[in-house]
């Protein structure tokens, strides 16, 4: 029995513990891990290492190295720094590593120390540089909070869709808080920070003073803060020796626990299971661990999805074992085979020594239309390379041209891009490209492409019409379109112009180019309108009132409305107005002025063209019947009975009815027949109707 | 909530309950209270969606209407403006957005483009400096918003204009988009058929879309039996013809919005109540027309001679109903009349609005003018006097009638003589320009590039052909019991639906010779199926078959549908799609074009 207790020691009263190597690392290290910035991803993840990363400049072989190695310190990657002085290290869930300079940048970096991408976290950033930076996960990505010379904190939650907050100041803020870390609330990303005695809780649009419920009194400063990896829990460290541990939402506090320990800890982390009760703090000084909680219990519960599991075989490029868990597990293609097939040909395009055809081919024939595969990506990753060949042959397999033409834009396949767009149908994708190749190609050029292809042109065509109206016309000049060249003339000499002689040169222009289309309708009537627009102006000059714009029609009203006959019977003359259509305008204007006297003088200056119904239906329809009657003598036989019933002689209308041997009229004066007095006249219908069923 | 939705043999509630929640959604990622700014176009379309209540359950506090320079104060977290994919909306938004920054306390700034987010857009915003003040910028599919248990709108008010007259396919590329959405929830449909240019690209764009959604194997089982694309351009004749059912005269003359009408209030002042006729209702009074209403789904598909006698027989229903308040002698009885008694309310009150409803359009079908236009109207679709000029159109101008009557007369004579004689297109285009001003000359163009007008090239009339061929005149229309669609123009039957009846008995084999003198290729496609969807169809079965106007459909169009639908042995029921619900008058105004 004693060879199983003999290596424990006896801890306080009632507990032991053991000391033993877990895992010995295959690493040579030849610094000591302090003296480096140190990360390691969650869940077993890679550990990056940066050695010797002082700040002021140095010659270059005292130049940092940046080295990755998997968990059990097996050598993934070494590179020189060259870049600016670090910061910060970490990992994204993505297991990218991130690495935050002291302008503001952030390098990204695979799993292989090969280089991805870099932003930058804006330029207030720049300005003040970065003092401090963390990398913190939410359920939505990895973020990255920096903290500036100026004291102000700026944060992305999610680099993989990077948008930046710049939180509000802290009032009073005049030193590096003392302590600080993200916490996630609401699903959205928090700044937790402590200055002096003060807790302060910064979201984008406030900074609000916190206070831990059942904080111990006597704390003048916080010395370190740590909150759980699901961001639910806190804990906090004070001058006092004293710890606070409860929710991150500061409602509840959990424990307390005074370790008299004043110096403030190197580290201080969270070691709980999830889901489990028993919550604990450990806080390491340089030569000192402690473990604070209800009953300590210190290995992380590995929260390993299949997904993630399948990603980190997929980035240690162990293709084939991804595989066969996958057909292993039954897994849908879209999810599991697909989805590795992807990630394979992406490592496929970035093998030099091969020819992009055969890249291409390899790649198409394993994948074929494989649910689920994004060629478009692969496509990039390739474009990513240098290859952009292989990249343009790769996304001709793409289906979806909302992948594919940002692509090709990208690589400057600018007029390919159009195609596909057009192809697709999706015009807001041609828009797009259209500007594209506007910046893109001269004005010349840029024109001719547009008219090999009638689709873009004419939403080119609307897009200038609302934005670049002389882009517009120099399109229609282009294709000698003298039809729409008219139509624009016509436009701006409304919209353009507010002269009489802009106007008229507008329309002279629009005139011109209307006979060179060959419609000498719309250049007669555009001429038309040309000599009535200075007709008007001369109008207005000589009798005053409103005439401009006024139409033909309504010009020669006002003019017989103002008394001016003579010159209304001119215009009517000069326009070739048509008589009919101006006997109504006549009876419609005289009866407005209820000139009786005149109306009747016109009513008899020659044969009406028009009949003498309508004198009779406007004269009743200023209620005047006395005037009606005289008309409605005039009518001819065909609309008499019509006439007669307007102005309420309905026994004469019968007896016209009657005359007409008309069933039709008949019935129509019956329906009239209303009044007490017409039951004679009823009565004589009837009988004339049944005399000529007799017959 | 939208019952009458699920009434048909496709139950649209499904599509409306998915474009709910995905709107849900979008309100629940802006955590916090909220106010919206509409584009003004889009709130009778949403209002079909989600009624304010829905909205205020997610925190909606505040909704504005998006006008320039600053919003209104609102003491929200979170600003969403909800808007389509325009350039003028974008410079708009940040006008709006630069100036809320200046004011104060920072909001979370959203935008959510209906239906589609536009590369466009962004841009623009990104130009004016604001992209980056937006948390979230996504879109909202909303293509094909349910009006009724077989009818889909876009509500897309320039779609006829876009694709006949600019060459924009965008309204299309979202038709398209909508019928992808349409069959992720009611399955693949398995057979495609199209008349016309726009119908042809509709339908490419489609089989595209549908290679690019490979990985998700559609299972549901199909629905709809076939898809039949119609370009409005094939027939432009019907709309322009007055409506003469029930509801169709109802939106001639007072114009239905997103279902609903504002009627003049005076016929609809309480009656009872004291000395009632001093002070009338000034507001219009706003009623909504949908089949939830059970008079008004009968009635509303009626020629409106037929309506009447159906009224005046519920009347006597109904009072015969509150008539049986005498017979309830025992306490049961009483019971049971006074649970009857709101829905006798209902009824009585629906009857007495239809009532007024009638009476107005009655004042109006009985007006000389009226009848004068539908004798024109009618001897130009059966084929009389077509070639010349007309005078009852040379009255109308004369007398300065409105200019979107006389233009839907000229073309409906255009149309019907296959284009004017050269000389008296160019009367009338003359006496328009001089009666109504020569700025017309632009909406006269817009009509000749659209077909609408046209002179007669080739010298040959071909609507007599396709008259006879189609029938589209028939002369012993009855419009009390209708054997035959013609009875929803009185006489005309409508091109656009007779094409649908002819495809789907006998086929368009028959017809060959006519397909190809209206514009546009015929095609047909087939969308293969799995073995397992396979439908086989039940003996008397009715196939499904789903018709998409791209360009506008009438509400007369939709009756003489439904006409269809309910023949017994007519072997086919129809649910409706279009562009947007049109008639004459909005469709040529669409067309109009006024520079100043």
């Amino acid at each position: 029995m004693d060879c199983y207790t003999a290596n424990w020691n006896p801890l306080g009263d009632s507990a032991f513990y053991r000391k033993y190597e877990l895992y010995s690392m295959d690493w040579d290290l030849k610094e000591e891990l302090r003296d480096c910035l140190v990360a390691a991803a969650p869940y077993g993840g890679p550990i990056a290492l940066l050695r010797n990363p002082g700040r002021k400049e140095k010659p270059a072989s005292a130049r940092p190295v940046l080295e990755i190695y998997s968990a059990s310190g097996v050598p993934l990657a070494s590179l020189l720094w060259k870049s600016g002085p670090m910061v910060s290290l970490g990992w994204s869930a993505e297991e990218e590593l991130l690495c935050v300079q002291e302008d503001g940048v952030v390098l990204v970096y695979g799993l292989h120390g090969d280089f991805r991408r870099h932003f930058s976290m804006g330029n207030e950033v720049l300005q003040n540089r970065v003092l401090d930076a963390r990398i913190f996960h939410t359920e939505f990505g990895s973020g990255v909070a920096i903290l500036t010379g100026a004291h102000r904190f700026t944060l992305s939650a999610n680099v993989g869709d990077l948008k930046l907050r710049r939180m509000p100041e802290v009032p009073g803020l005049q030193s590096a808080p003392s302590c600080w870390t993200t916490v996630c609330q609401d699903r959205v990303a928090h700044i937790l920070l402590a200055v002096g005695p003060d807790l302060y809780l910064l979201d984008h649009a406030a900074c609000s003073a916190v206070i831990p419920p059942g904080l111990a009194p006597g704390v003048s400063s916080f010395l370190q803060m740590a909150v759980s990896f699901t961001y639910r829990h806190l804990a906090l460290f004070t001058d006092t020796g004293y710890i606070w541990m409860g929710t991150a939402s500061l409602k509840e506090k959990l424990c307390e626990f005074n370790c008299n320990i004043r110096a403030p800890p190197k580290q201080m982390v969270w070691c709980s299971r999830p889901r489990s009760k028993e919550r604990a703090v450990v806080v390491g000084w340089e030569r000192r661990l402690m473990v604070v909680g209800d009953a300590p219990e210190g290995i992380q519960y590995k929260q390993l999805t299949i997904q993630v599991l399948l990603d980190r075989l997929v980035l240690r490029r162990l293709y084939p074992l991804a595989i066969q868990i996958c057909e292993y597990l039954r897994l849908p293609e879209v999810q599991g085979v697909s989805r590795i097939l992807a990630h394979w040909a992406c490592y496929k395009v970035q093998q030099k020594d091969v020819s992009d055809e055969d890249v291409a081919r390899a790649i198409n024939q394993k994948l074929g239309d494989t649910p689920g595969v994004s060629y478009s990506d692969i496509a990039a990753r390739a474009y990513g390379c240098g290859r952009t060949e292989l990249a343009i042959k790769l996304l001709e397999y793409e289906p979806r041209s909302g992948e594919q033409v940002p692509l090709l834009l990208k690589m400057k396949r600018s007029k390919l891009a159009l195609s596909k767009a057009i192809e697709s149908g999706d015009t807001d994708l041609v828009f797009t490209v259209l500007l594209h190749l506007k910046n893109e190609l001269n004005r010349g050029d840029f024109f001719m492409t547009l008219r090999n292809q009638p689709m873009a042109l004419s939403l080119y065509r609307q897009f200038c019409k609302h934005q670049e109206l002389e882009t517009l016309k120099d399109l229609y000049n282009q294709d000698d379109n003298h039809q729409e060249l008219g139509s624009f003339h016509i436009r701006a000499s409304y919209a353009a112009e507010e002269r009489i002689e802009g106007r008229v040169a507008a329309l002279q222009t629009a005139a011109d180019a209307f006979y060179k289309a060959k419609n000498e309708f719309a250049a007669k009537a555009t001429e038309d309108q040309m000599r009535l627009l200075r007709l008007q102006r001369r109008l207005e000059d000589e009798l005053g009132g409103r005439f401009l714009d006024l139409s033909l029609h309504d010009t020669v009203t006002t003019l017989i409305l103002s008394g001016q006959n003579k010159r209304a019977e001119q215009l009517a003359r000069d326009f070739r107005i048509p008589d009919k259509r101006l006997w109504w305008l006549k009876l419609t204007a005289l009866a407005d002025l209820e000139d009786w006297e005149e109306l009747e003088k016109f009513s008899k200056s020659k044969k009406s063209p028009i009949g003498y119904l309508p004198f009779v239906e406007i004269c009743m329809k200023q209620h005047n019947k006395y005037e009606a009657k005289k008309y409605a003598s005039r009518v001819g036989p065909e609309q008499k009975v019509k006439a007669l019933l307007l102005v309420g002689d309905v026994a004469q209308a019968a007896d016209v009815a009657i005359e007409h041997r008309s069933e039709a009229e008949m019935s129509l004066v019956l329906s009239h027949c209303t009044g007490a007095t017409d039951g004679a006249t009823a009565d004589k219908i009837q009988r004339a109707r049944a005399q000529a069923q007799k017959k | 909530m939208a019952t009458h939705l699920s009434y048909g043999r496709v139950n649209l509630n499904v599509l409306r309950e998915a474009v709910r929640r995905e709107l849900r959604e979008f309100l629940d990622k802006c955590a916090g209270s909220k106010a919206i700014v509409w584009d003004e176009y889009l709130t009778g379309p949403f209002g079909l969606i989600a009624q304010y209540s829905l909205l205020k359950e997610h925190e909606v506090e505040k909704m504005f209407t998006l006008k320039g320079s600053r919003l209104p104060a609102a003491d929200v977290k979170n600003i969403i403006f909800v808007v389509r994919p325009r350039l003028e909306l974008m410079d708009i938004i940040s006008e709006n957005v630069l100036s809320e920054d200046r004011r104060g306390p920072a909001r979370d700034f959203h935008i959510l483009f209906v239906p589609r987010r536009s590369l466009l857009c962004e841009q623009r915003l990104k130009d004016l400096g604001v992209l980056g003040s937006f948390i979230h910028r996504e879109e909202y599919s909303l293509d094909l918003i349910p009006f009724d248990g077989d009818l889909l709108s876009m509500e897309s008010e320039g779609a006829f204009k876009e694709c006949y007259l600019e060459s924009d396919q965008t309204s299309l590329y979202h038709a398209a988009k909508g019928l992808m959405t349409l069959q992720a929830l009611y399955g693949t449909i398995p057979q495609i058929f199209g008349k016309g240019e726009c119908a042809r690209q509709v339908a490419n764009m489609m089989i595209r879309m549908k290679r690019e959604f490979t990985g998700s194997q559609n299972s549901i089982f199909p629905v709809f039996d076939n898809l039949l694309l119609l370009d409005r351009n094939v027939d432009l004749l019907t709309p322009l013809a007055t409506q003469l059912t029930y509801e169709g005269l109802i939106d001639e003359i007072y114009g239905i919005q997103n279902s609903y009408v504002k009627l003049p209030p005076e016929k609809f002042a309480p009656k009872k109540q004291g000395d009632g006729g001093k002070d009338l209702p000034t507001e219009a009074k706003k009623l909504q027309l949908n089949s939830a209403e059970e008079l008004y789904a009968e009635i509303r598909d009626k020629n409106f001679n037929a309506v009447g006698s159906v009224l005046s027989k519920k009347a006597k229903v109904i009072s015969a109903a509150f008539e049986e308040r005498h017979n309830a002698k025992t306490v049961g009885e009483i019971k049971q009349f006074v649970s009857q008694l709101p829905h006798m309310q209902a009824a009585r009150g629906s009857l007495a609005n239809h009532t007024s409803i009638a009476e107005l359009i009655k004042d109006v079908t009985t007006s000389e003018d009226f009848f004068d236009k539908l004798t024109v109207e009618q001897e130009f679709m059966s084929g009389i006097d077509t070639d010349k000029v007309n005078s009852y159109i040379e009255d109308c101008i004369a007398q300065k009638h409105p200019l979107i009557k006389v233009l839907r007369l000229v073309c409906l004579q255009s149309v019907c003589n296959s284009g004017l004689k050269q000389k008296v297109l160019d009367y009338y285009k003359r006496e328009i320009l001089q009666t109504y001003g020569y700025e017309h000359i632009l909406t006269l163009h817009n009509l000749e590039k659209t077909g609408l007008l046209k002179p007669q090239t080739g010298g040959r009339n071909t609507y007599p052909t396709i008259r006879k061929t189609l029938r589209l005149w028939m002369d012993d229309v009855n419009e009390q019991n209708p054997t035959d669609i013609s009875y929803v123009y009185s006489g005309y039957a409508p091109l656009s639906v007779r094409l649908a009846q002819l495809l789907s008995r006998p086929g368009w084999r028959s017809i060959e010779e006519v397909l190809r003198i209206l514009p546009g290729p015929h095609f047909e496609e087939r969308q293969p199926l799995p073995t397992g969807l396979q439908k086989k169809r039940q003996p008397g079965e009715n196939r499904v078959t789903l018709i998409f106007f791209l360009g506008g459909v009438t509400f007369a169009e939709i009756a003489a549908l439904r006409f269809l639908s309910q023949l017994e042995d007519g072997g086919t029921e129809y649910v409706i799609a279009t562009t947007k619900l049109i008639n004459g008058a909005s469709w040529i105004e669409s067309l109009m074009e006024k520079p100043f």
